[in-house]
């Protein structure tokens, strides 16, 4: 299972190293990590996804706060959080109209266009984890070429609903 | 006023009279004022000896040790010893030179990233980047050090800002005022109120188990919390055992003392903890050591775990109520509660452990030889409750372990969680510095991992007394080779030097001894003697530690002999 944990922290020099070390240590593996600036002044989040159990999160999460810089710290699971990651990529559909068509729609329903050259597209995703990898398994099935792909890994919030 | 004033201010103001360094390059400022603050200087012969020494002046003492080193190499040698003090949550503070502000990341010459090596091994670290912020940083890494679970604080000041004039605002109110204000928002010290909920739930535990045992460890001692230990065991009559770093902490001739616990614990303590029904773990951290297989230690039992530190609970053993705190204020809620509740200990468990105490007793010393045990047995007999004894790892500290229980808190100091050789003679330096009687005791393979430190006893007159075990092997290596290597013994041989020439070369009055009728009486010329004295002890070669639970077998399955089991039922 994949555990989320939303961590607040001092935004100082070597912070996103420890944290990443002391999880190492500890045998944690990383499955993604966003860091950025929140809304407050010399505080960031860093959004770590761990493989485990609960109990492991806990574990995790029991360590990290021993980490002088880190403020708090959240564990989320997909039900408890809004889960986004963004996508972006670059693609080159072959000349023929089945991938032209198919393209035009996953664009449409899902996602932004960034730009369009004569033989490639480039476009941004946003959508949970799932929604990408699905994403990611229609392109690669219809056979459109996938110049460049990166994502950002997962950013996540409460969600109370 | 520079930063390296502002340093030396400030350690004077959190009350530290001495620090154990050794100079270079990277700390020449400090190095220049010095003679002008009141901090004696022990100039150890090498970086890891002044981390020793510090930590073993912090084990004897409540205070925080001090070390210092200068940049890369200095700074690295410090490194075992750090790492030692965060195993056993060692108050210290470490503090290092680095090269200039702008060289640091050129690969300068003895440039290291210390910070990033020490960061696995310290509670904090800290790289200092103005000198004005040096009175705060050093007031936090004693609070850091010393609070909560204790443990080493690093300090990083490049030469550049050791020589940087202070703000004189700051100046002033270093002489006025001792406390600066600390910017530490994450740092949890973990004494929050007691969850009812769980002190209830172990209190269950407790009125239900039918065979209960305590382990208690560091943690009472650390947390000064000998007394409501007393209280809580007498009134509720559960059998003890102790680990390692918990001896001192109960009287060992008491009735409901069982010895201590683990790979070499004694019979009637693994017996204990393998049949108890609840087990109530107070300031342990149920490491590998204590608990031989985990999957039988947590067999049929419930856990009661009391610490201060909360990622401890259920790290290794699973654990059914977890009161989190100083255990010197949750020892004594647990039991009022205990009482109010009426929980009591059934007579016939722990009639049968006092059965068990009087038959599988530690073995004797070997008539006519001179062994190790025998030697130990002299010491204990010679020495009183106030005086320390630093080991270094390996037989003869189990063998202490086992035959030294009645020290007091404080008393027996050994390298514990990381087992670092080389740990007795520089940590009896610190040791002897409180002012109470220090031997130091060691093998003859570790005492040369720190050998030059004899250059500092005899230079400050450091009145350690030394005895040096020589079985010319290093014998717990050997003796697993013995017993589960088929006797292979590949490097365990060791060719040694004349112990007793190398401490005369040293300076020091030293002695060679062979026979146990020799030995008890160097033992008293030892004990009667002003200032350092060292004692090299040729005992029998290939002598065993038992009890022992062999490597991933269960407490059940404690050897006597190399031939008898304890009889688990």
């Amino acid at each position: 299972m994949k555990q989320i944990l939303s961590i607040l922290a001092q935004n100082k020099p070597g912070v996103l190293s420890k944290v990443t070390g002391l999880l190492r240590r500890k045998c944690f593996n990383i499955d993604s990590l966003t860091a950025g600036r929140t809304n407050k002044d010399n505080i960031s989040m860093m959004t770590i996804v761990i493989n485990g159990t609960t109990s492991d999160a806990k574990r995790a999460a029991l360590q990290l706060e021993k980490l002088i810089e880190v403020l708090s710290i959240q564990i989320y699971d997909r039900k408890s959080a809004l889960v986004r990651e963004i996508a972006l990529t670059r693609l080159r559909p072959h000349n023929n109209a089945e991938e032209k068509k198919l393209l035009v729609e996953v664009q449409k329903i899902f996602h932004k266009e960034i730009y369009r050259t004569n033989d490639e597209v480039c476009v941004e995703l946003v959508d949970t984890t799932l929604g990408l990898d699905n994403f990611l398994e229609t392109i690669k099935k219809s056979g459109i070429e996938i110049l460049e792909w990166t994502r950002s890994g997962v950013i996540a919030i409460k969600d109370r609903r | 006023m520079i930063g390296a004033d502002a340093l030396l201010k400030s350690l004077e103001n959190k009350g530290v009279k001495r620090m154990f360094a050794y100079p270079g390059g990277a700390v020449l400022p400090i190095y220049d004022r010095m003679p002008i603050y009141n901090i004696h200087r022990i100039l150890t012969r090498h970086e890891q000896g002044a981390a020793f020494a510090a930590a073993g002046y912090s084990r004897a003492t409540t205070e925080v040790g001090v070390c210092l080193a200068t940049s890369g190499p200095g700074a690295t040698n410090l490194v075992t010893g750090i790492a030692d003090a965060k195993m056993d949550s060692i108050p210290m503070v470490a503090i290092t030179g680095n090269v200039f502000g702008n060289l640091i990341g050129s690969d300068a010459f003895q440039e290291i990233d210390i910070v990033g090596v020490c960061e696995p091994i310290v509670k904090h670290a800290y790289f200092v980047e103005k000198a004005d912020d040096i009175p705060r940083i050093i007031d936090e890494a004693f609070h850091l050090a010393i609070s909560g679970r204790p443990g080493p604080v690093l300090i990083d000041i490049p030469k550049s800002v050791q020589i940087e004039a202070i703000d004189p605002q700051i100046w002033n109110k270093l002489e006025t005022l001792h406390q600066f204000k600390h910017e530490l928002p994450g740092y949890i010290k973990g004494n929050n109120a007691i969850n009812l909920k769980d002190l209830e739930k172990a209190v269950n535990i407790i009125v239900e188990a039918k065979r209960p045992v305590v382990i208690f460890g560091h943690g009472v001692l650390l947390s000064q919390a000998e007394d409501a230990l007393k209280d809580f065991l007498e009134q509720q009559q559960i059998p003890t055992t102790w680990t390692l770093h918990g001896i001192g902490c109960f009287p060992y001739n008491h009735d409901l003392s069982l010895g201590m616990l683990g790979m070499h614990g004694t019979a009637t303590a693994n017996f204990a903890v393998h049949n108890a029904d609840c087990i109530i773990g107070i300031g342990i951290r149920f490491d590998d050591r204590i608990y031989g297989k985990i999957e039988a230690f947590e067999r049929n039992t419930q856990i009661i775990h009391l610490d201060i530190d909360p990622s401890e609970f259920g790290k290794n053993i699973k654990v059914d109520a977890q009161l989190q705190g100083q255990i010197r204020d949750t020892l004594p809620q647990l039991t009022k509660l205990c009482q109010i509740k009426k929980a009591t200990t059934p007579k016939s468990w722990l009639k049968n452990l006092q059965s068990k105490k009087e038959k599988w007793q530690l073995d004797g010393s070997k008539k006519g030889k001179l062994t190790e045990i025998t030697v130990l047995n002299q010491l204990y007999k010679n020495i009183d409750q106030d005086t320390i004894v630093t080991v270094d790892v390996g037989q003869h500290e189990m063998w202490a372990a086992q035959r030294f229980p009645g020290l007091k808190p404080r008393k027996f100091l050994a390298s514990g969680g990381l087992g670092t050789m080389g740990f007795s003679l520089p940590s009896s330096m610190g040791a002897a510095l409180s002012g109470n009687e220090t031997w130091s005791v060691s093998g003859d393979g570790g005492f040369q991992m720190n050998i030059q430190e004899l250059a500092t006893i005899k230079q400050d007159n450091i009145p350690v007394k030394i005895i040096i075990f020589n079985n010319s092997f290093l014998g717990m290596v050997r003796q697993w080779q013995e017993l589960f290597y088929n006797k292979n013994y590949v490097d365990t041989p060791l060719m040694n030097p004349d112990f007793q020439a190398v401490g005369k070369a040293y300076g020091i009055p030293s002695f060679k001894v062979s026979t146990p009728e020799e030995s008890e009486k160097m033992i008293q010329k030892m004990k009667n003697h002003q200032g350092p004295i060292l004692c090299e002890f040729v005992v029998e070669k290939e002598e065993n530690v038992f009890p022992m639970v062999p490597a991933g077998k269960n407490l059940g399955e404690t050897l006597l002999n190399p031939n008898d089991k304890i009889d688990i039922f």
